[in-house]
């Protein structure tokens, strides 16, 4: 078996962006293809029917905001009726719509995909992008994602990765896979907050590390608070200047307030370089040959947005109040997200933890390094000995990332309340037991409802899916009870196995998890990607790639 | 040919059921909390699945997986105050396995809303207290408990008792 090295590749899947990275030669780089190092998470329909993914699809999405598929990671691994995918519906000039087993699809250019397949296009372009920079077939990748992603998010990513041709040798937290890129593995112990300021969400999260072994203690965040919300600030004072010079009101023109809107993006990326920016954009209504001439100040930018970027205070507050510290006891700041570029969100930053953020990574690749470091580390540690067998791993100082259940897990009672069985923050992998108890004579099944999360109504919380017991012996009911074990292994991912208590024979449970594949589903998926040479096919420039 | 894993780990998964969970851990069984944490993380160290990934044998990782799976087990147990004295008495008579249903504890209310299991045990002594109208000594409880963990519940009944106090000094000064 010829040997060539085992890239691992370490992606940070972005609501917005998405980036990834290697280790070569013992140190992490981020890929790119050109110039681009950062691709836009977005698929688009061309008017001829193909395909564009990434800094394309952008384009396309200005011409043809209809056809263009962006912020999948919003809806990948839930619902269809949760409050988050009913939000999209409302928000997204694309079609949202129910797939099987209450999945989320997308419809663009008469295409259906369901949320899992389009993050599969971006996971498959890094993918290639990657093959390219390094010449040779990229198997592994370890992938990061956001800390508070339930069970069915994780393993909806996981099966995007298998459909884009990848192997996922870890799941990681995206604020554990930022301090692992400072490094601060090789040091003392102490405490990180990591503050995530991205396109479209932000987080902060705050975990500890002692002996190399890296706990999350709290993380909180708001899903709709990111860049974007920047964007729209700026485009709101842009339409009223265009409303005071021309009377025209552009809320009814989608394209121009779409061109506006990049421009306004452009705008505030340049103002955290440079006090001052204009911009002359001509024809903003094409057949009326409008003009807007635009311009912006760094303090002007400030009135503007400071209220939005006031809004993480709480949500910093609201991490340390539950990981139980005060912001004394943090050590460092790291900072994640294009946004967190921005002066004035330094600026805040510094004001809540009292202490300056570390800036010296790139905010918008920092995740993939770091994911990157850890899939290095991952396949180093073991050498393969002569006879089959594996030598003791080498006690250097990789970190062992020592992962805990973001939400409580719980089930559904009959008053609609919850029985919590998996407390919040246990260290995994984590089991526990319950017996359920058949409440009619001669019942045939037991349906319990999983869900995660911290509210006492059941239906406040993120459902899960269901589990079914069947097979169930005929006997008066109450003198049926089956026990039940939930376990959360070391990706996150949740498994569900049940005994007849009395017999102590296995019983058939099947879990459900709703807004997921089912794993017939998820073959069937692989082997028709397969069959489409989809998996190994290259779309850009046709280089060859070797099986 | 067989393919082994390391001798330690090989008596490990041998011994899994016969083990308690200071052995399996390697703790003394008066070991404090510090050494329970401590000594956990070495585990981890040593025996975390992550450090097996790339041995490519589904026997070999489904063992390791069982192994730390215990230590995981053992750790949530004996780093919980409530739960190591329960852990303890089952112990002496021969459980070496807290019982599933008592290792699924269910918390309630306010002991919820704190992450410290220390922090958790200084509320309930002093709502055990409170509930006495021993004021003072919830009021202590309440404060010890908030230097470990700062929050709410805890100030909340740190207060009360402490207005409780108060209120009863003054009426002792008759
Ligand atoms: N130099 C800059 N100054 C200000 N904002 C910037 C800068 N560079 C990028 N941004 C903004 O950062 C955002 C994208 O950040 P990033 O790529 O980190 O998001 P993401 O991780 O994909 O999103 P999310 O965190 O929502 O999942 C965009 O809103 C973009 O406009
Ligand atoms: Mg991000």
């Amino acid at each position: 078996m010829a040997q060539e090295h085992q890239f691992v590749l370490g992606i940070d899947l972005g609501t917005t962006n998405s980036a990834c990275a290697v280790v070569q030669a013992g140190s992490a780089s981020v890929v790119r293809r050109g110039d681009d190092r950062i691709i836009p998470s977005m698929i688009a329909a061309r008017s001829d029917g193909s395909m564009a993914v990434g800094l394309e699809a952008k384009r396309e999405r200005l011409l043809d905001p209809v056809n263009a598929i962006y912020s999948a990671k919003r809806l990948i691994g839930r619902r269809y009726s949760s409050p988050e995918v009913t939000k999209m519906i409302e928000s997204v000039p694309y079609k949202i719509f129910e797939g099987r087993n209450e999945s989320v699809m997308v419809g663009f250019g008469g295409r259906k995909l369901s949320a899992v397949e389009v993050s599969s296009y971006v996971l498959k372009y890094l993918r290639q992008m990657a093959e390219e920079a390094l010449g040779q077939r990229i198997r592994k990748c370890v992938i990061s994602v956001p800390a508070n992603f339930t069970d069915s998010q994780r393993s909806a990513t996981r099966i995007s990765a298998r459909l884009a041709g990848l192997e996922v040798i870890r799941i990681i937290n995206e604020p554990t896979a930022a301090a692992l890129a400072y490094g601060y593995i090789e040091d003392m112990d102490r405490r990180i907050a990591v503050y995530d300021f991205g396109g479209g969400t932000f987080d902060v999260t705050i975990l500890e590390i002692t002996q190399n072994v890296f706990e999350v203690l709290a993380t909180s965040g708001e899903m709709f608070l990111g860049g974007d919300d920047l964007d729209e600030a700026i485009l709101a004072a842009m339409l009223t200047q265009f409303e005071e010079e021309h009377g025209v009101d552009l809320h009814k023109h989608p394209v121009a307030r779409a061109r506006l809107r990049s421009v306004a993006e452009e705008v505030k990326i340049e103002l955290s370089e440079t006090s001052q920016v204009s911009r002359y954009i001509e024809g903003v209504l094409p057949d009326q040959g409008k003009n807007l001439n635009f311009s912006l100040t760094e303090t002007a930018l400030r009135d503007l947005i400071g209220p939005i970027v006031q809004r993480t205070v709480g949500v910093c507050e609201e991490a340390m109040k539950i990981a139980g510290i005060r912001r004394e006891q943090i050590d460092e700041i790291v900072l994640v997200g294009g946004t967190t570029r921005i002066p004035i969100v330094r600026e805040t930053v510094q004001a809540i933890f009292n202490r300056k953020p570390q800036t010296s990574i790139n905010p918008m690749s920092v995740v993939a390094v770091g994911a990157a470091i850890q899939g290095a580390a991952l396949v180093g540690l073991l050498v393969p000995m002569a006879d089959g067998g594996v030598s003791a791993p080498s006690m250097n100082a990789t970190a062992v990332l020592l992962d805990v259940t973001p939400r409580s897990l719980a089930v559904r009672t009959l008053g609609g309340n919850v029985d919590r069985i998996i407390e919040r923050n246990s260290v995994v992998p984590v089991e526990q037991t319950r017996l359920f108890t058949t409440t009619v004579d001669n019942q045939k099944y037991v349906r319990i409802e999983v869900c995660q999360g911290e509210s006492a109504s059941f239906d406040e919380n993120t459902k899960l899916g269901e589990v079914l017991l069947s097979g169930i012996r005929p006997a008066p009911r109450g003198e049926i009870s089956v026990s039940v074990t939930f376990e959360i292994n070391t990706d996150g991912l949740l498994e569900v196995r049940a005994l007849d208590g009395q017999t102590g024979q296995e019983q058939t449970a099947t879990m459900k998890v709703l807004g997921g594949m089912s794993p017939e589903d998820v073959e069937a998926m692989i082997s028709k990607a397969e069959s489409e040479g989809l998996l190994e096919e290259d779309g850009h420039g046709g280089s060859v790639v070797a099986r | 040919m067989a393919k082994r894993l390391p001798e330690d780990i090989e008596t490990l998964v041998s011994n899994l059921e016969d083990l308690d969970y200071y052995a399996i851990l390697q703790l003394d069984s008066n070991a404090d909390y510090i050494e329970i944490r401590t000594q956990f993380h070495e585990c981890a160290q040593r025996y975390h699945p992550d450090r097996f990934l790339s041995a490519a044998f589904d026997e070999e990782r489904a063992k390791i997986y069982s192994v730390y799976k215990r230590m995981t087990e053992a750790y949530r147990v004996l780093f919980d105050p409530e739960l190591r004295v329960a852990y303890d008495e089952g112990l002496r008579g021969g459980a070496l396995r807290l019982d599933p249903d008592l290792r699924a504890r269910r918390l309630t209310g306010a002991a919820r809303s704190l992450t410290s299991p220390f922090a958790r045990l200084y509320l309930n002594a002093a709502k055990k207290k409170f509930d006495a109208e021993d004021w003072r000594g919830a009021a202590i409880d309440a404060e010890l408990g908030l230097s470990i963990e700062d929050a709410d519940a805890l100030k909340d009944l740190h207060t009360a008792a402490v207005r409780r106090m108060v209120r009863s000094g003054e009426s002792n000064h008759e």
